[in-house]
């Protein structure tokens, strides 16, 4: 069996490199490499498409924005009656309904079931991806809100700005209703203000805690000041600046903001010093450095060695500067770095959740029924997932704190926040079940097919080629030991010496593929065999 | 470059290798008292070890009748021993073959127990499908994706892996040793069983030793899940508290088999409450190179046949030092015989029965059934007719060794077979006494209307219980699952709509606190 010959030494090589374009060689390892970090899983049309371009048009794909989505609807009647939007019709133009909260709560279900499906559906686009990284530091809880009307327009912010301007986006995140209320800007007015958005705004979005950070808490209170007026109408979607709450004195920033001074406007014209605050800390230039990390971090390693820092971050912070804040644009020199394809950053991240469950999904080929009898059967079907994901550390859109999950900012640990000993018992759980007895949901059973999947590779009749396949497509990290493959071998093989025998019983199954008996006995061993991968560390990675 | 980590003992980190069926895997921390309690447990209870030998032993080479030493001289004359090699079984008109001097002694000392002719109707010569039938239980021409003993576990400990280790069941369930994942502990859902991929991998576990990483990052991670999935596997903890508990064993011979048998009679000693074992030997499949052109005494099936003899002479001896011989037994079968015609490259093809060995002090001890009938002239298509259904010996042991009343015996099997004399009359249950189904009595599960069009209705006491409703069909097959959910105390009236099924005989099984119950309805 032919192995890597990438090298494994522990040095980075490319630590040195910069943004240097990558120029080695292109193949299945890159291209996967490339499509986990971009997408959720991997799916094998994906990697047959891009393995036919080079690096530059297959990034020019996945930063193809993605169809606008049609907006989520009532699939819930069945199990309570919307009072103001008929079954099959969209609520998103209705704005809360009160009461017991059921209503509104099974808004929000769709709403989480919807967006999950995009992630499911993508495109051979980094989009989802993007809204997700997003959504890693510009929290929020969508659940907490109670209000899927405004969450609906908070996520749809996320999807309309991720190929565009970083700054405008933060613009418009301010004074979304969701964030005036998830922190507190809508009761920030003069004479009483609030610091909390204030605060984020600089620790969290922009700025950050680096050791070059300066902003003080005086800078936090006159931003808060500079915020005052901003409100909306509960529970409606609409941004309000009410003047008379809006503190209309001059602003004095700190030396590390150049001292500079934001005048202070009465009547709607306050609105404008927003813009001076956002113009302010956007030309900080601890700003572009920020979001350079949080980038960093996210697509390549969550770790930023001081050589990192000066090779790759600093760097690639001009290039945000360069193109006004698009960080699409930052994010794709990243990837076409040598730096993104070497060794030493190739499946060495613990998976998230979501790219756990939806990327076994998609990369394994659990099929969502297409077939649904009703929307209820629908949404009941699609909402297991999100319980299931909420179980292993992630229930999309609720943050746990403002600070988003600990796996994307907690130092040392980061991504190892994702696994504990019971997430890797319950992440080992769902991967058997999806083999074996299925996701049960009140709708639908979700699981492998794994005849499809093992015929979906080039070589299955061939059990030492066949394994190499599946193992480079399922291992994040692709270095199998001599035991392991032996192991996995004597899987397929009932312990047989023989190579033939599961050829030939690959074979009478293709020749007669609804033939019980070559069903059975093909699909029992191939059972224990992906049960055995997806139980890998290395599975866990990517 | 790999590098091999030595982790110094804490008491609250378990590391090793105990791959598991992640089936397995509990979602508390480990239970330390629980492990505690099992080193001080009297335990007498019953265990069966299931030898398999993989590849398809060729019986004849095995047990030689010697009645018909000149039919097989001539339909395989160069892999025939000559007779005077032969270890005689007196009075038997059988010899076995010369290096298995070790399951000869066992044999004079009335510990084993030769079923000859064993197999199954309508043959099957591939491998896996035959492997799958002895494991799965089934007929031949009938596919049944769990085993046999799988199904079993399953009856009584239902809903695992959910809630399991508990106080009632605080080890596994079973234990496989090799990598080979077969259906045996399969059941209707889920792996029942525990395996240990290889010998090495369980003594690292013991010795705290764990299996190389990569360097740089990945290597970290990979260490980190694994420590993690080690932590969430209860069973590995239990494992190790039993291995350690025993610290003397007897010899053994230096065999990949006598060496998974070592292991299994360490845990058993140690107080592992595991009632079923499997282990492997494989290289069975002697297509060609069986004997030894010169000496026909000496070649691959010679050395496998001492190998599997020797370790499980070995094994019985051990059992005996440890003081355990008595709640042991063992049962050796391999998914076919060989042809009877031999091949011009020293070997012999597929078969169909053939013998199967029982050992232990508590079996039958001697030769049970006919010796096989060699016909004058074999010609290559010739196979021995089997004598005995292997399901015949399964439901025996289930029924004189583990106590299993005789109608859930029928069930796990899919049907009823004769038993067999396979334990000692003196040893075998008293079923009089041990049946208790008197928590079926109350469960009141019904289902109606029966004959049904579109919708049944299933109706059970709950206790208040996780409990889980599935239509099964007469295969065994889980159609459909009707709810998998919590139940409050009381009357429960499930409705379930049945009109995508075709019309014919099923059962609705439930499976709960008050164990798995099945009732019969009719689609029309």
């Amino acid at each position: 069996m032919r192995l890597p010959q990438s090298p494994r030494s522990r040095e980075n090589t490319t630590l040195l490199t910069g943004l240097t374009p990558y120029t080695g060689p292109w193949g299945k390892r890159e291209v996967l490499h490339l499509l986990r970090r971009t997408t959720f899983g991997t799916k094998k049309d994906h990697v047959a498409t891009l393995l036919d371009l080079d690096l530059e048009s297959a990034l020019e794909v996945l930063f193809t924005p993605e169809d606008t989505p049609s907006p989520p609807v009532n699939e819930y009647q069945q199990q309570r009656a919307d009072p103001e939007v008929p079954e099959g019709q969209t609520w998103i133009n209705a704005a809360w309904v009160g009461g017991d909260g059921t209503v509104d709560w099974l808004r929000m279900m769709t709403l989480k079931n919807w967006w999950s499906q995009q992630i499911y559906n993508q495109s051979l686009s980094i989009h989802q991806k993007l809204i997700f990284f997003l959504q890693s530091f510009v929290t929020n809880n969508y659940s907490g809100s109670g209000n899927p009307h405004q969450c609906y327009h908070h996520f749809m912010l996320f999807f309309n700005r991720a190929f565009g301007s970083y700054k405008e986006f933060i613009k418009e995140v301010t004074i979304l209703p969701l964030t005036l209320s998830y922190l507190n800007g809508n009761v920030n007015v003069v004479g009483s203000p609030d610091e909390n958005y204030a605060r984020e705004l600089q620790e969290l979005f922009t700025i950050g805690k680096g050791p070059d950070s300066g902003y003080t808490e005086e800078d936090v209170r006159e931003a808060a000041r500079i915020l005052t007026g901003w409100t909306y109408p509960w529970p409606l979607n609409q941004t309000q600046f009410l003047a008379f709450n809006h503190d209309t004195g001059d602003k004095q920033f700190s030396e590390f903001y150049g001292n500079r001074t934001i005048t202070g406007r009465a009547g709607q014209a306050g609105r404008e010093e927003l813009d001076d605050l956002l113009d302010m800390i956007f030309d900080n230039e601890e700003c572009p450095r920020y979001l350079a990390r949080r980038i960093y971090t996210f697509f390549v390693y969550p770790e930023i060695p001081a050589e990192v820092e000066q090779s790759i971050i600093l760097p690639l912070a001009e290039v945000i500067r360069n193109n006004d804040y698009n960080l699409a644009v930052a994010i794709k020199t990243l990837l076409r770095s040598e730096h993104f394809f070497d060794q030493e950053n190739i499946g060495v991240i613990i998976k998230s959740p979501v790219d756990f469950l939806f990327g076994t999904f998609r990369t394994c080929g659990v099929p969502f029924p297409s077939n649904y009898t009703s929307l209820y059967e629908k949404f009941q079907t699609e909402t297991g997932p999100i319980w299931l994901m909420d179980e292993m550390g992630i229930n999309l859109g609720d943050a746990p704190s403002v600070a988003g999950w600990p796996a994307y900012y907690q130092v040392p640990t980061f991504d190892q926040n994702w696994a504990t000993a019971n997430s890797v018992a319950i992440r080992a759980l769902r991967t058997d079940s999806l083999i074996y007895w299925g996701f049960w949901t009140p709708g639908k059973l979700l699981n492998i097919n794994v005849l499809d999947f093992a015929a979906s590779f080039e070589n299955t009749e061939d059990p030492n080629l066949f394994l190499e396949e599946i193992l480079e497509y399922l291992m994040g990290y692709y270095d199998p030991s001599p035991i392991l493959l032996a192991d996995l071998k004597n899987i397929l093989l009932s312990g047989q010496a023989t190579d033939a025998y599961w050829t030939n019983a690959w074979f009478n199954y293709v020749a007669d593929p609804t033939n019980q008996t070559n069903i059975s006995i093909v699909e029992n061993r191939l059972k224990g065999l992906f049960q055995k991968i997806l139980q890998l560390p290395e599975f866990h990675l990517h | 470059m790999k590098r091999r980590n030595f982790i110094k003992t804490s008491s609250s980190v378990v590391l090793g290798s105990v791959m598991g069926s992640y089936g397995a895997r509990a979602y508390s921390q480990v239970n330390n008292r629980m492990a505690n309690l099992l080193l001080s447990m009297e335990d007498t209870d019953r265990v069966m070890v299931m030898v398999f030998l993989n590849g398809g032993n060729d019986g004849l080479n095995t047990i030689v009748p010697l009645d018909y030493l000149s039919q097989l001289n001539l339909a395989r004359p160069n892999i025939v021993q000559p007779e005077n090699s032969l270890l005689e079984l007196p009075g038997k008109g059988l010899g076995m073959h010369s290096s298995m001097t070790g399951l000869k002694q066992l044999y004079d000392e009335e510990k084993l127990l030769i079923v000859q002719n064993v197999g199954y109707d309508n043959p099957n010569f591939s491998h896996f499908r035959s492997t799958d039938i002895w494991m799965s239980g089934s007929d031949s021409d009938q596919v049944i994706n769990s085993g046999w003993t799988g199904r079993y576990l399953n009856q009584e400990y239902p809903n695992f892996p959910f809630g399991y280790p508990n106080d009632e069941a605080p080890h596994p369930l079973a234990i496989e040793i090799g990598s080979n994942s077969s259906l045996l502990f399969q059941g209707p859902d889920t792996k029942m069983g525990l395996s240990i991929n290889d010998p090495s991998f369980f003594y690292d576990l013991i010795d705290n030793v764990e299996p190389p990483v990569p360097d740089g990052r990945a290597g970290e991670k990979i260490e980190l899940i694994r420590i993690l999935q080690r932590q969430s596997e209860l069973y590995s903890t239990r494992v190790k508290a039993a291995a350690e508990a025993v610290t003397t064993q007897n010899p053994y011979p230096d065999y990949s088999l006598a060496e998974q048998l070592k292991i299994v009679a360490r845990l058993i000693a140690g107080g592992l409450q595991t009632r079923l074992y499997l282990v492997q030997l494989g290289g069975f499949d002697t297509h060609a190179n069986q004997v030894e052109q010169n000496n026909k005494t000496q070649g691959n099936h010679s050395y496998l046949l001492k190998h599997a003899s020797d370790s499980i002479k070995a094994f019985v001896d051990d059992l005996e030092f440890l003081g355990i011989d008595n709640r042991v037994m063992g049962m050796v079968f391999s998914e076919f015989g060989r042809r009877i015609r031999s091949n011009f490259s020293n070997g012999s093809d597929h078969g169909t029965a053939g013998p199967m060995f029982m050992f232990g002090p508590n079996i039958e001890s001697g030769v049970l059934g006919e010796n096989p009938v060699i016909p004058d002239q074999a010609n290559s298509g010739n196979n021995l007719q089997h004598e005995f259904d292997y399901r015949q010996v399964y439901t025996s042991i289930f029924e004189q060794w583990f106590c299993v009343p005789s109608q859930e015996v029928d069930e796990s099997l899919l049907g009823n077979f004769d038993r067999l004399p396979i334990v000692k009359k003196e040893m075998q249950c008293n079923l009089a006494t041990s049946i208790d189904d008197h928590r079926l009595d109350q469960s009141g599960l019904r289902v109606f209307p029966s004959p049904a069009r579109d919708q049944i209705f299933v109706e059970f006491e709950s206790l208040g219980e996780t409990a889980s409703i599935q239509i099964i069909g007469l295969d065994g097959r889980v159609l459909k699952v009707a709810a998998q959910k919590q139940f409050a105390v009381g009357t429960q009236s499930i409705p379930l709509d049945v009109s995508q099924l075709a019309a014919g005989n099923y059962f609705v099984r439930y499976t709960g606190r008050r164990g798995v119950q099945s009732r019969q309805f009719m689609k029309l």
